[in-house]
């Protein structure tokens, strides 16, 4: 049902004419981009088009970096991001980030699910270990992890560090997941194993994941965005964009002609 | 063809004899460590053959040329305890307060001037700034408080605070700066703000460094002799408040050893005070290089 959506119901993230510079060098430019409703959305292309500053863009993350100006608009269920008056903290409540690489924080099981709860929320105990729970459990750790809840993060296995870093924004009940190419670090077994909670996730929740690797974005993503050193080229449906793409770069670029 | 990946010999030579030379290196500096101590102990247990052990470790007062002679140290750690927690309680809030400032939010430029400033307050002398708190810090103490002397252990503990500064905040800075960036792009991504994240975060991610960083502080308070001995007032009587003169254990040995005879009880006493002393000492450095290690 969720998936026959109206047409003119708009997309969870809308992007644009946003433009972004390092500095003097334009890392995105005029890209324009809407992102659907409990949909998965690849973003690919070469290393350094600007895939991750797109991301970070959404959620802001390039707040922190000196020399970083932005222009256009994102929106998020059409409350803008960017500008006077916006709430980054609610934002960010909403809009969750999984980085690249595994980055748990050197505390308990426990207390890294919780941790955006602790920051934002007045929960009891109770209501903190019912989160817990259904977190770990959307994110598949739930079994193995029940009874070693008090043990330090950063001594699971990298898949399970991943999982984890998805448990703690799923404990804040976000709308949308950006993940930064989240598999880069993993094996190949625990790639799939990502890939079908990718799937089981886009149930609730809106995801954006970027990745360098077009058999996973073939493989976990209904919308596909190509882009190239900064531009937007190509944004369709997935299966559409990896048989009969519009464009030439795209093409070249899926059929691994270059890239 | 093995001789192909093997280095040219005098490579090998040399780095066998650098190697060589370190190791005899280390093993001379504890040798001599150890003949300190050793040295240390010889003439300070001299002194219980004459002194009751008690007398010395429980005596309330110290005076070694009374008749006969009172050598209870305990004034003397109370003087150092007085100075050096005074110390400790100011340095360590403010060294903590300036090292996240350094660390987390100074702009780039700024933090490269403050680092700079830092390491400057770390090479002056310890005489130097005695002497400047001599001049500056003890009258101001005697008129904030209409005291009758700014020689005080307050004064002491100031100066010292200013002395430990820059060990423990150039320390925590880098223990702030070695914490993962990955941590701090986490909590941020979480809609922590930038201070929850460098309390929720980076200040437990860096515990152990910044306890390292008090702790060598703290060493280097008790150590620290000639600028306490201008600024304390060197009275050796048991001190009730932070405003009156104390004496250390430091000071007392830096000022009796020209005058005490060699041999005499005056003398093992201070030698006695000085184990006491190095014992502090090594407990202190123990406790900061376990922390340390549990940082790596
Ligand atoms: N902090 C930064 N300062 C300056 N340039 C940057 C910074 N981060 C990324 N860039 C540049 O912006 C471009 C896009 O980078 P990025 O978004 O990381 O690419 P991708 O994730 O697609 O590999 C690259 O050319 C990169 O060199
Ligand atoms: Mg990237």
């Amino acid at each position: 049902m969720r998936k026959e959506e109206d047409p003119k119901k708009p997309g969870a993230i809308r992007v644009e004419n946003f433009n972004l510079y390092y500095g003097n060098f334009q890392a995105l430019k005029q890209v324009n981009l809407e992102f659907q409703h409990r949909e998965v959305t690849a973003i690919i292309g070469p290393s350094g088009c600007g895939k991750s500053t797109l991301l970070r863009s959404i959620n802001r993350m390039n707040d922190y970096m000196d020399q970083v100006r932005t222009e256009g608009q994102i929106y998020h269920e059409n409350r803008p991001v960017y500008g006077p008056g916006v709430d980054l903290v609610e934002h960010r409540k909403k809009v969750g980030m999984v980085f690249q690489r595994p980055n748990p924080f050197p505390l308990t099981v426990y207390e890294n699910v919780i941790f955006g709860c602790r920051l934002h929320l007045e929960l009891s105990r109770s209501e903190l270990d019912s989160r817990v729970e259904k977190s770990l459990m959307s994110v598949g750790l739930w079994e193995v992890l029940a009874d070693h809840l008090d043990q330090d993060a950063l001594s699971l296995p990298n898949e399970q560090q991943q999982r984890l870093c998805i448990a703690r924004l799923v404990a804040m009940n976000p709308d949308v997941l950006l993940m930064d190419e989240p598999c880069s670090a993993l094996d190949p077994i625990a790639t799939q194993r990502i890939e079908e909670l990718i799937h089981e996730l886009k149930k609730d929740y809106t995801i954006i994941i970027v990745t360098h690797n077009m058999a996973q974005a073939a493989r976990v993503s209904d919308w596909t965005a190509y882009f190239y050193l900064g531009n937007l080229i190509e944004f369709g449906r997935t299966e559409k964009i990896f048989t009969r793409p519009e464009k030439k770069e795209t093409e070249d670029y899926i059929t691994g002609r270059f890239g | 063809m093995e001789v192909k990946f093997s280095r040219p010999a005098h490579h090998r030579w040399i780095e066998f004899a650098v190697e060589k030379a370190i190791f005899g290196a280390g093993i001379i500096s504890i040798i001599f460590v150890a003949l300190i101590f050793l040295f240390l102990l010889k003439e300070g247990l001299v002194l219980f053959r004459h002194y009751p052990f008690t007398n010395f470790f429980f005596g309330i007062q110290w005076s070694p040329i009374s008749e006969p002679p009172r050598l209870g140290i305990v004034p003397l750690i109370l003087g150092s305890l007085a100075v050096t927690l005074g110390a400790v309680v100011m340095a360590v809030p403010l060294g903590v307060c300036a090292a996240i400032y350094i660390a987390e939010i100074a702009p780039g430029w700024l933090k490269d001037i403050l680092k700079g400033t830092v390491e400057f307050l770390a090479a002056i002398p310890s005489i130097v700034l005695g002497f400047i708190g001599l001049v500056t810090l003890v009258p101001m103490v005697k008129n904030i408080f209409h005291i009758p002397t700014g020689l005080t252990a307050f004064s002491g503990s100031i100066m010292l605070a200013f002395m430990a500064m820059p060990t423990i905040v150039s320390m925590m800075e880098d223990s702030l700066r070695a914490v993962p960036r990955a941590y701090r792009e986490g909590a941020l991504a979480l809609g922590a703000t930038r201070w929850q994240t460098i309390y929720r975060v980076l200040i437990p991610a860096a515990s152990s460094g910044i306890l390292a960083a008090v702790m060598l502080g703290i060493g280097r308070v008790i150590g620290e002799t000639m600028a306490v001995m201008m600024i304390t007032g060197n009275s050796a009587r048991l001190p009730t408040t932070l405003l009156e003169p104390v004496r250390t254990m430091t000071a007392t040995i830096a000022a009796e050893m020209g005058e005490a005879v060699q041999g005499s009880t005056h003398y093992s006493s201070l030698f006695a005070i000085g184990i006491v002393l190095f014992i502090i000492t090594f407990l202190i450095n123990l406790t900061a290089s376990a922390f340390i290690k549990r940082r790596k």
